[in-house]
């Protein structure tokens, strides 16, 4: 049993690596994701952000500029033509800032280029028209309304759709209602490539860091525990059960933990010998003893069953001055009272 | 259903039966139910077994306030508990019973949500898997949302070790708190504590950990780091940063572990090996993950991890610096519509015990519910024990099929053979399974 210390230790260097590690998240949320942008500039020029409120307070409502909200698929964003029914005398206005011009956003062939923040993949299928008059613009796209060009406004998150459709709408909530290349009994894309190794890390990101990540909305709650604790890994076969997996354990052991998380070991090794154990295992002659005793009460594949012996758990302890770091066989080396089996000496004397 | 029926227009009553009470409180039932049938047999010896694995769900956690949770396995030794003394080629972890059937219960518990209350209770069997490793409980845990920034939670019960007879002496509590910097953001901070009480056959382990974490995305990538303390000291670190880029059909993954301190044997619980495997020496550990898909066709998945004992940490049986390269090619619909072909390889190296294995399998869609499968499988480990070393080679060849009899139901069989140093092994495997 480990012996008691006190909690903090200012020269403990974990504890200086998880502080700058603090300071670093912090630094990142401050500066929100500006420096994955700085880093991964996007492919398109930046598109400058459009005032709707502006237009809103005027009595502006939506669909007077995305004309195809209420009877089309896709909403429409206005033409430069458009814009200029009102814009041409308005932007004649002396001292009227640039940015409140049309002007502004032309790119170089004179062609408005509008931010699509809410443009979702191809393969989502939404009809502007199906939801008009059944739930407000807002209500999808936040206060839109009253954005000042300022405001985040990322796609319509997965999670916001189905509290609607829950609501107003549960008999369309199944996946392919809303995708084309989804439903409940063919994967998402990424559980195609290396999702054996990865669905761990995104399942305990929880539910609420991204939809695609939700395996609740396939997989029952208890899906990990049940897949874990029954389905083997293709490695796992008789010569693994019966042999192979102390060595693979001995490589990495946390490995096993993925699934094997309370007392497996204790339970098989209480009542199962190992393959060498036959019959003249134990016999007085046999070798695992006459040879040398230093495996049984070493570190070695022995000591996982018997490191009870009587005999073998008796070696006296390391004075109290040695430290951890010393190397035994500096002063030991040539005067060990046995062999020296090149194993952990710490192992039996503690 | 209420809301269902409340925006219809009011319609004129129907002559039909009422629903029964049983029904109603039959529906929100949901869950799989799975029978296995597994035959195995040598030269000289032979094995019959049944499984019955079951996962229930009850009630919606999205709108209903009170639902519950339940997955267990029930396993028969058809031909009788072979609790041999000596070697024994199908020796289990259920031949510790004495009795030919044995049951395990992994999770059984009642989630209660007061409405709006930001409030989430659970209680009963349960898997706390958000601490550094997933630690099962039997006991109560409460989740308080402190507006939409921060979490409480708080939990106490006892350690779940499903081979122990009596969980006397044992013991567990702990707490944790959830900073979200941007309310409904991927951001999440962590602290956590955790008291574990254990009593075992080896004897009394009291150990507190403490972990703090960080959660952090962007765009398509993500960082993560965990850094805990055991009883007041450094005990592990880690970090990973994980990322797509989407266009190119990449994904990749880079972690790091470093282990601070040797650690000794704790409670089952958080460190279920060290009692065995001895004390686990201090390490770095670096790997690297990646995935590139070639259009529709063609994906190849890599990884590479390189162990290094560090601070003075003892190579031992149990304690290996290695190196470890997989590489699995992936074809799907190639160079036959309906035909998918994969590989994997899967290198370990290190100072002592190395193995390898190598294994293809191809599959065939002999109908859109019916797959046929052939697969192969090649191992070599090479064991450097104190009587020397030895080579032992392990090959498995296997055929099955996949039968989707319905959309709830499935059938699979799959028969294998297994050459090793041990003996020949034929293993048949019948499996039905039904969702409902």
């Amino acid at each position: 049993m480990p012996s008691r210390r006190r909690w903090i230790s200012w020269r403990d260097p974990g504890l200086v690596i998880v502080v700058i590690a603090l300071a670093a998240g912090l630094a990142v949320v401050g500066t929100s994701c500006s420096i994955f942008q700085a880093v991964f500039p996007p492919a398109a020029p930046q598109r400058r952000p459009f005032n709707h409120e502006a237009h809103t307070v005027r009595g502006i409502g939506c669909a007077d500029c995305h004309e195809g909200a209420e009877k089309e698929v896709k909403a429409g964003m206005p033409t430069k033509a458009f814009c200029m029914n009102c814009h041409e005398d308005l932007d004649k206005e002396k001292d009227k800032p640039a940015e409140k011009k049309v002007a502004w956003f032309q790119d170089e062939k004179g062609e408005v280029r509008w931010a699509e923040f809410g443009r979702q993949k191809d393969e989502i299928k939404f009809s502007h028209a199906a939801h008009w008059g059944k739930a407000a613009c807002t209500e999808c796209h936040g206060a839109m309304d009253k954005d000042t060009g300022l405001l985040p406004h990322g796609p319509q998150r997965m999670s916001a759709c189905i509290a609607c459709h829950q609501e107003k709408a549960p008999a369309k909530l199944d996946c392919v209602a809303c995708h084309a290349s989804l439903d409940r009994t063919r994967p998402p894309e990424n559980h195609a490539q290396l999702w054996s190794k990865l669905h761990g890390s995104c399942a305990r990101q929880g539910a609420e860091v991204a939809t695609a990540n939700n395996c609740s909305l396939c997989h029952a709650p208890n899906a990990c525990t049940v897949c874990h604790q029954t389905v083997l890994p293709e490695d796992h076969n008789n010569f693994w059960r019966l042999k192979a997996h102390g060595i693979a354990s001995g490589l990495d052991r946390s490995r096993c933990q993925t699934c094997h998380a309370t007392d497996f070991c204790t339970s098989c090794h209480s009542v199962a010998s190992p393959i060498s154990h036959t019959a003249g295992w134990n016999a007085p002659r046999d070798g695992h003893c006459t040879s040398c005793h230093l495996p049984l009460q070493s570190s070695g594949s022995c000591a996982v069953c018997h490191r009870d012996t009587p005999g073998h758990a008796l070696a006296p302890p390391k004075p109290a001055w040695h430290t951890p770091t010393m190397v035994c066989r500096t002063c030991h080396g040539s005067s060990l009272k046995h062999p020296d089996n090149g194993d952990n000496c710490n192992a039996c004397h503690r | 259903m209420l809301l269902l029926l409340s925006q219809e227009p009011p319609v004129a009553p129907v002559q039909e039966a009422p629903k029964t009470s049983v029904q109603s409180l039959l529906d929100p039932l949901t869950g799989t139910i799975r029978t296995q049938y597994r035959y195995r047999a040598t030269s000289d010896a032979s094995d019959s077994d049944l499984y019955e694995i079951i996962s229930l769900a009850y009630g919606n956690p999205d709108k209903d306030p009170v639902t519950a949770m339940l997955s267990a396995r029930l396993a028969a030794d058809l031909d009788g508990n072979k609790n041999v003394q000596g070697f024994y080629p199908f020796t289990s972890t259920d031949d510790r019973y004495s009795k030919w059937a044995t049951e395990r219960l992994y999770t059984a518990y009642l989630d209660f949500r007061p409405r709006e209350s930001g409030v989430q209770m659970r209680a009963g069997r349960q898997t706390l898997d958000e601490f550094p490793e997933a630690v099962p409980m039997d006991g109560a845990r409460v989740r308080v949302a402190a507006g939409s920034q921060i979490a409480l939670a708080a939990f106490g019960g006892l350690p779940v070790n499903l081979f122990e007879s009596s969980p006397s002496g044992d013991a567990m509590y702990g707490a944790s708190a959830e900073w979200m910097p941007i309310p409904e953001g991927r951001g999440r901070y962590r602290v956590e504590y955790l008291h574990l009480r254990d009593e075992n056959v080896l004897g009394l382990h009291r150990d507190d950990l403490v972990g703090f974490a960080i959660d952090e995305g962007a765009g398509d990538f993500n960082v993560y780091a965990r850094y805990t303390l055991l009883e007041g000291e450094s005990r592990d670190l880690v970090a990973r940063l994980s990322g797509a880029v989407p266009d190119a059909e990449f994904l990749f993954q880079l972690q790091g572990t470093y282990v601070f301190h040797r650690i000794e044997a704790l409670s089952y619980a958080i460190d279920p090996y060290a009692t065995f495997m001895m004390d686990l020496q201090p390490y770095v550990d670096l790997q690297v993950r990646a995935s590139k898909g070639f259009g529709s066709a063609f994906t190849l998945d890599a990884l590479f991890t390189s162990r290094q004992l560090v601070r003075n940490g003892i190579e031992t049986t149990y304690n290996h610096e290695f190196k470890r390269v997989e590489i699995a090619p992936l074809l799907r619909n190639w160079p036959l519509q309906d035909v998918s072909l994969r590989v994997s390889w899967d290198y370990w190296n290190s100072s002592g015990d190395d193995f390898w294995t190598l294994s293809g399998d191809i599959s065939w869609s002999l109908h859109r519910d019916i797959v046929l499968f052939l697969g192969s499988s090649y191992a070599l480990y090479s064991v450097d024990a104190f009587t020397g070393e030895e080579h032992d080679r392990v090959r498995t060849y296997s055929v099955g099929m996949t039968w989707k009899v319905s959309k709830k139901s499935s059938i699979d069989g799959r028969f294998t053979y297994e050459q090793n140093a041990v003996g020949d092994f034929r293993t048949l495997e019948i499996g039905f399974r039904h969702a409902f």
